[in-house]
Order: C-alpha cells, then structure tokens, then sequence
C-alpha cells in the first residue's frame, strides 16, 4: 500500500511524523533478537484484554471533550487514531 | 495488545485522560486487513502501521508532546509517555521562554532517543516494504536513510537493499518531532 495524501484536516504533525512508511502493521516475523520475537496472544486472552482497555479507561470520542476534563483533572491527553474502533471488529 | 500491558496500562488509566478517533473514512488512512475482536494478537515492530494507528499525547490546551506513529511496544511506550509529561512541565512552566521552550523540547527527544535500549532499537527496525518505499521515495524520505552512500550503490532494491542504511523507527520518529516543538493539534 503506497502512502495516500491526507486530508487538510488531519494534524499537519502526525503527518509529518509517519508518513515516511508505506505498509501496514505487520507481525515481526523472522529476527534474530528476542526483543523481536512474536508474541502471539490467542483469540481468548486477546478479546478479555481488549475488554479491559475498554472497560477500565473512559475512552472519550471527542477531542474536546478529552480536553475540558483534562482540565479538570489537571492531566494530559492520549488522543489514538485507528482504524476501526477502540471496543471493536477492525 | 500494547495498550493492555503494564506499566502502560495503569498509566492510561490514572495519569491520562484517553480518547481516540476512529479514521477509516480519513484520506489518509491506510487499509488494513480484517481482525476480529476474538482473534489473536500478533507483537509487531515500534512504528508499523503508521496509517492505521497515530498516538498523539497533549496537553489540555492542544498542545502536542509527542506523535508514535504505528504500534509500539508497551514497555517502549510506556518511556514515550514518560518523555511526553517531562515536556509538559517545560510547556507549563511561565518562566520559561517561547524560544527556550522550543530548545528543550528538541533536546529531551534527542536525549531520551540518546538513552534508547538495545531492545528498544531492535524493535524500532524498519519492515521491508517500509524500507522498500523509503528507497523509491528516497529523495523526498532523505532524512530516513543514515548511510546515503550505501543507498546509492544499490543496483536491485529487491535483491541486495542494505537495510543497515535506513534509521531504525525510533530515530526517525524523535528526530522529526525535535523539529516540531510544541505544535497546536488544532
């Protein structure tokens, strides 16, 4: 897959940072080091790991919103940008 | 899979405050194969994905500490968060000047990209067709290639490319984020 261009909404940073590569992810398969080995999760432990990312953390899906209660709460924002959805089938 | 791994976890939970946007009709997302909720999760190197996966760490005012492009590993990223709150003192602190500021940010990347482990950058390595791509592209991705000598001596990319003559991921990522100190995500 080649590189498409973004949108002008898109932050002109995040762009500016990847897109220097041209693939998806893929698994690291075939390296000498260990720190590069698969590590392969089943299906099942997979699943109960996603749903505790989903259940314990308050993922907001608005930018502002993440921004008002950071505020509040005097923390930083992680604000991810996927493909698919944070609880869901990708 | 990251994500759910300690220390990261605990961070996310207590430390920040998470959001995430959802990029499959973005022009600039990429494509993806199918994974369903209940199938297995695969580690992959620091930086694959870069199209499909963006994580932005900023302030409340929209200032942005820091962009991973792609997955990471969790140990990686956990250290990429930590960076990330050590620049938001700098970006809090009002004694500090906008020119000072700027010179900080530039140097805690270099620094703490100085103080990667040997594991870190052994799971920063570029994947093949990334590789591939920065040397079609290699005019316009200059600043990806560490040996352009190397470069310039190939004569069959699919055959003898030298991928010690690429910057591993981790290098690329804090070396272009130096040069973009303190942005506004707006």
């Amino acid at each position: 897959m080649l590189p498409r261009k973004t949108s002008a909404a898109a932050f002109a940073l995040a762009l500016s940072a990847w897109q220097c590569f041209g693939s998806a992810a893929v698994p690291a398969f075939g390296a000498d080091s260990p720190a590069l080995l698969p590590a392969v999760l089943p299906g099942s432990t997979a699943q109960t790991q996603s749903k505790m990312v989903c259940s314990k953390i308050n993922w907001l899906t608005s930018l502002n919103a993440a921004k008002e209660q950071a505020k509040k709460e005097h923390k930083l924002i992680v604000w991810i940008h996927m493909l698919g959805n944070i609880d869901g089938f990708t | 899979m990251s994500l759910s791994q300690e220390p990261t976890f605990t961070t996310l939970r207590n430390r920040f405050v998470c959001g995430y946007k959802n990029i499959m009709q973005e022009g600039y997302a990429g494509d993806s194969g199918v994974h369903p909720i209940d199938g297995t999760a695969v580690n992959t190197t620091n930086g694959a994905g870069p199209h499909n996966l963006q994580t932005f760490v900023m302030t409340a005012d929209g200032t942005v500490l820091h962009c991973l492009p792609g997955f990471w590993n969790s140990a990686d990223l956990a250290c990429e968060l930590a960076l990330a709150e050590k620049l938001s003192y700098i970006w809090e602190d009002k004694a500090i000047t906008a020119a000072h500021k700027s010179e900080l940010f530039k140097r805690l990347h270099l620094e703490h990209l100085a103080t990667h482990s040997q594991e870190t950058i052994a799971r920063s390595h570029l994947q093949g067709f990334d590789a591939q791509h920065i040397y079609k592209n290699r005019k316009d991705l200059a600043d990806c290639i560490s040996d352009q000598a190397a470069i310039k001596e190939v004569e069959d990319p699919h055959k003898d490319l030298p991928y010690g003559a690429f910057k591993t991921t981790d290098k690329i990522m804090h070396e272009r984020m130096a040069g973009k100190a303190f942005a506004c995500a707006d």
